[in-house]
């Protein structure tokens, strides 16, 4: 409680003394100490990240592993010494699911000037509230996850997650090599990405690949039953259906494909991982191009698969992997610059992201400017009892 | 064919669920807004003992589970809450409004639960206990689980309408339902049966809970906030009161939105099948069996 | 003997029934006369435990009913024929009869239900019907039938004439009559006065909460305040 109310007074100071820094710099991000600080003296002791993103409510889980993630990154800049003795301090901040903590979440941190990068939501909803907030305060928030488009069109916003349109036509290789000429689709038509998978991006796919996108069955993300979407998705017997739903609806989209005996290619998309894993045997042979499995065969993934296991049991998901991702990319923007302001690491992102790097994710390239991840991504396949990487 | 026999499965689970809600609803004046989370906790009990006992649960044994802690929680939701503000309220409109309030509330607790214990992640019964297998039948696909939907389904909707129509204390829940004061003053032990049809009620709904996560794969902490809704209509369009009308009202909504799949874009199933409740309702205000107002003038 | 003595019944801060004390014995009618709001009602109520109660004991053969729920106090031999009769309208006759006898056990419940068809046949010859659907005569038949089913061994009868036909009044109670002949202790609230006195034992006048007037039908019909009050002027000049 007392904190909060210091830390809410000190909002007000920073915010005026932000207010003030911008009409006499122009613009070059005002404040104090460390973050907005010259670079004439180096690195600081403490280098502050705040970690905005869901710890509870509906994208829970997501933002718990993102989490995980960035506290093993963290480690391991710290142990390594990587930024010549100075030490990062990261604190999570939980959004709940809800835009408005989101925003304030972000308002406060950016407002806090010792906080010199803000690792932003896992929901685009969130992210889109919060883009514009980084480019008025001046301060860097590095995304995972957030697909949709518009978060990094703002200045000052960078995502560390590939979008999974972009990565996603590597199932096309996989799909000709089984010979599929064509591929149905049962796709929850109120998630945008979802619909965009479906309707754009599996189509344009095929052009290159051979196959045919028919049978298009939208739901509903109130969709619960889906023996009947599904029976209609197999009528005309396609080589492949595409599944793109959530949660766990991809768990009984799955249980309906196999009450209905289809034979065929299954596909989905990295969501499928845990519901394959509670169907089990019966789900073997779905197969969804990925942007991190912890199988992979990179000494990348190898080390962070062991260092994830060390600390949380289980094996690394491809949520801890972009966190991991994100707080790397902010450390090597650090090293770069030789400087922890918050224009440095701008510009230090900038920099590393147009370089491009290898992380867990394997090799990144970005675009926009170096704001925005791409990777090549892999295809993987449930075997019926564990996840196997068919295409890297 | 295929679509006959989805939709019947549908109907089951629907008819399952709502009927429950339908009973103490028409008998107790009780509109349970806490069936789903009933329905949900139920399944996720069982979840839970699967984790703990490493997977090595029968069905039959999730079912019971379902079953004991549907019944149980929605005793204890009667006794600690429901029937307190009965009691209390100064009149039946207000006693319905707090009710309603008082449901939604207790609804909110195993959703919170399920939500922290799962992180908002889907649960399911893990594979091994049981394995879905289908078969071929008549030209078209049925599972073992959608067999054993339409057995339970056809035996507790049986067994629950006879029970209403043909015993004592059927007699007395439903004398309940018109007049509970007269029928105190039958000597009926209104606290007795009310816990009696409360239980039968989330023993259902935790039957087609555990039903459900075998058959739909997984449920999430929300699974039972939708379903609500759609018993909620289900009732309404059977007639409050009338059990045989809430398992029409069933099959009606569950053909309905197979109909609808299969011959449209998927994503009017709810507009339309709402839609089409609304409908009737305009039509036949009381339900298509309603209680009908029995007064001679 | 069902026995109130110095009965106190308030709702919330109206004190409606202030002292009352009378008795319903085996085999006798007794009629409780007053005004609309005299308390009639609420006596027979608190006696059912459907109004609690701040003091003064109810007995029936010597056991202290008092405050018990209303199933455990029909269980003691006491029932309740309510005002306006309230028959489960939407269920059949035969359920409404079944269920007055809910608390006997399965033969006597058949074997009662047979003589309550002997009583009324109406009822026989609707048994199938909704409750509903009879004229008001008969749902206070009903409402008898479903009184006797309980195999009470005090009836209750609040306002048995009320809405009914000036035809159908004297039927229903001579109705009474019988059931009390029929070894039945009967206390019945009556607004129609008269008629009432034509088939009761004893009176007892309720004004204001509180009993101003006990004694057989002769003293009553004698009773210059009674006939004024519930006779009407007409009475008092013959």
């Amino acid at each position: 409680m007392n904190k909060n109310l210091l830390r809410s007074a000190g909002i007000v100071g920073a915010t005026l003394m932000t207010a003030s820094g911008l009409a006499s710099c122009g613009g070059s991000g005002g404040g104090s100490a460390a973050a907005t600080g010259d670079c004439e003296s180096g690195l600081p002791d403490t280098i502050k990240i705040v970690t905005v993103k869901d710890q509870t409510g509906v994208a829970a889980y997501t933002g718990t592993e993102a989490w995980r993630g960035i506290q093993l990154a963290a480690d391991e800049i710290n142990s390594g010494d990587m930024l010549d003795g100075s030490k990062l301090e990261v604190e999570v901040k939980d959004t709940a699911g809800d835009v408005q903590t989101a925003a304030s979440h972000v308002t406060q941190a950016a407002a806090d000037s010792s906080v010199s990068a803000i690792l932003g939501p896992v929901l685009s909803d969130q992210a889109l509230a919060v883009a514009p907030i980084a480019g008025k305060s001046e301060v860097p928030v590095v995304y995972t996850q957030a697909g949709s488009e518009g978060i990094v069109d703002e200045d000052w916003n960078f995502r560390a997650t590939p979008p999974l349109v972009t990565y996603y036509p590597k199932i096309g290789q996989y799909l000709e090599k089984q010979g599929a000429t064509s591929v149905n689709t049962v796709f929850a038509a109120d998630i945008p990405t979802l619909e965009q998978l479906s309707h754009d991006v599996l189509p344009s796919v095929g052009e290159d690949s051979g196959f045919q996108v028919g049978e298009q069955v939208a739901t509903q993300s109130t969709t619960q039953d889906y023996a009947g979407p599904v029976n209609k998705a197999i009528a005309d017997d396609p080589d492949a259906l595409g599944l793109l739903m959530v949660g766990a609806q991809i768990s009984s989209a799955m249980q309906a494909v196999i009450q209905s005996g289809y034979q065929g290619e299954v596909v989905s998309y990295p969501n499928a991982a845990p519901a394959v894993a509670e169907i089990g045997k019966a789900a073997a042979g779905v197969t969804w191009p990925t942007n991190f499995d912890s199988s992979i065969d990179t000494p990348e993934v190898k080390a962070f698969d062991e260092a994830y296991t060390e600390a949380y049991d289980g094996t690394a998901t491809n949520y801890a992997a972009e966190g991991y991702d994100s707080l790397m990319w902010v450390a090597k923007a650090i090293e770069e610059e030789g400087c922890a302001t918050r224009d440095a690491i701008k510009t230090g992102l900038e920099k590393v992201g147009q370089a491009g790097f290898t992380g867990t994710q394997g090799e990144l390239t970005f675009e926009a400017n170096g704001h925005d991840a791409r990777s090549d991504g892999y295809v993987v396949q449930w075997d019926g009892e564990k996840i196997v990487v068919l295409e890297q | 064919m295929q679509e006959l026999i989805n939709a019947v499965s549908l109907g089951c689970i629907y008819m399952l669920f709502a009927m429950g809600m339908s009973l103490v609803w028409g008998t107790l004046d009780v509109l349970n807004f806490a069936h789903g989370s009933i329905f949900m906790f139920s399944a996720f009990s069982g979840f839970y003992l699967m984790q703990e006992t490493g997977n090595s649960l029968p069905l039959a044994a999730l079912l019971l589970v379902g079953v004991v802690v549907g019944a149980l929680m929605s005793v204890l939701a009667y006794q600690l809450v429901l029937r307190p503000i009965l009691r209390r309220a100064k009149d039946k409109d207000s006693a319905e409004r707090q009710i309603l309030i008082g449901g939604i509330g207790l609804a909110g607790i195993p959703v919170a639960i399920v939500q922290i214990q799962t992180l908002s992640n889907p649960f399911s019964f893990r594979a091994g206990s049981f394995e879905v297998a289908s078969y071929d039948f008549l030209g078209a696909r049925i599972s073992n689980i959608q067999i054993v939907i339409w057995v339970v389904g056809v035996l507790l909707g049986t067994a629950v309408v006879l029970w209403l129509r043909r015993s004592r204390s059927g007699l007395a829940l439903r004398s309940i339902g018109v007049d509970s004061e007269v029928a105190s003053l039958m000597g009926i032990d209104q606290g007795r049966l009310g816990v009696a049809a409360m239980a039968v009620a989330g023993g259902m709904a935790g039957l087609s809970g555990a039903l459900l996560c075998v058959s739909f794969g997984a449920l999430t902490a929300e699974s039972g906030d939708v379903l609500l809704l759609k018993a909620f209509a289900i009732i309404i369009l059977g007639g409050v009161g009338s059990m045989l009308g809430t398992i029409i009202g069933a099959f009606f909504l569950a053909g309905a939105e197979t109909l609808l799949i299969a011959n449209t874009s998927g994503t009017w199933v709810d507009a339309v099948s709402f839609g089409l409740l609304f409908l009737v309702l305009l039509v036949r205000p009381q339900g298509i069996l309603g209680r009908q107002e029995v007064r001679r003038t | 003997m069902l026995e109130i003595d110095e009965l106190h019944v308030s709702y919330g801060k109206v004190r409606a029934v202030r002292g009352v004390s009378l008795a319903a014995r085996p085999g006798r009618v007794t009629l409780v006369l007053g005004a609309n709001g005299a308390g009639k009602t609420t006596t027979l109520r608190a006696v059912m435990g459907l109004q609690s109660v701040d003091s003064g004991r109810v007995r029936v053969d010597g056991t202290d009913i008092t405050g018990k729920d209303t199933h455990k106090v029909v269980r003691a031999g006491v029932s309740l024929v309510p005002e306006g009769r309230r028959v489960f309208a939407p269920l059949t006759v035969e359920e409404n009869l079944l269920l007055g006898g809910y608390s006997t056990s399965a033969t006597d419940r058949a074997d009662t239900l047979q003589k309550v068809y002997g009583m009324f046949p109406i009822l026989s010859d609707r048994r199938d019907g909704a409750a509903g659907l009879l004229s008001g005569g008969e749902q206070q038949m009903l409402a008898f039938g479903r009184a006797l089913m309980s195999r009470s061994k005090y009836v209750l009868m609040d306002e048995p004439s009320m809405g009914l036909a000036p035809s159908v009044v004297q039927t229903v109670l001579m109705t009474a009559r019988e059931i009390a002949d029929s070894g039945i202790g009967v206390l019945m609230v009556e607004q129609n006065a008269e008629a009432g006195l034509q088939v009761a034992d004893e009176v007892v006048a309720i004004s204001q909460g509180e009993v101003g007037f006990t004694g057989d039908v002769a003293a009553a019909r004698a009773d210059r305040a009674i006939l004024r009050a519930f006779l009407g002027e007409s009475a008092l000049s013959n």
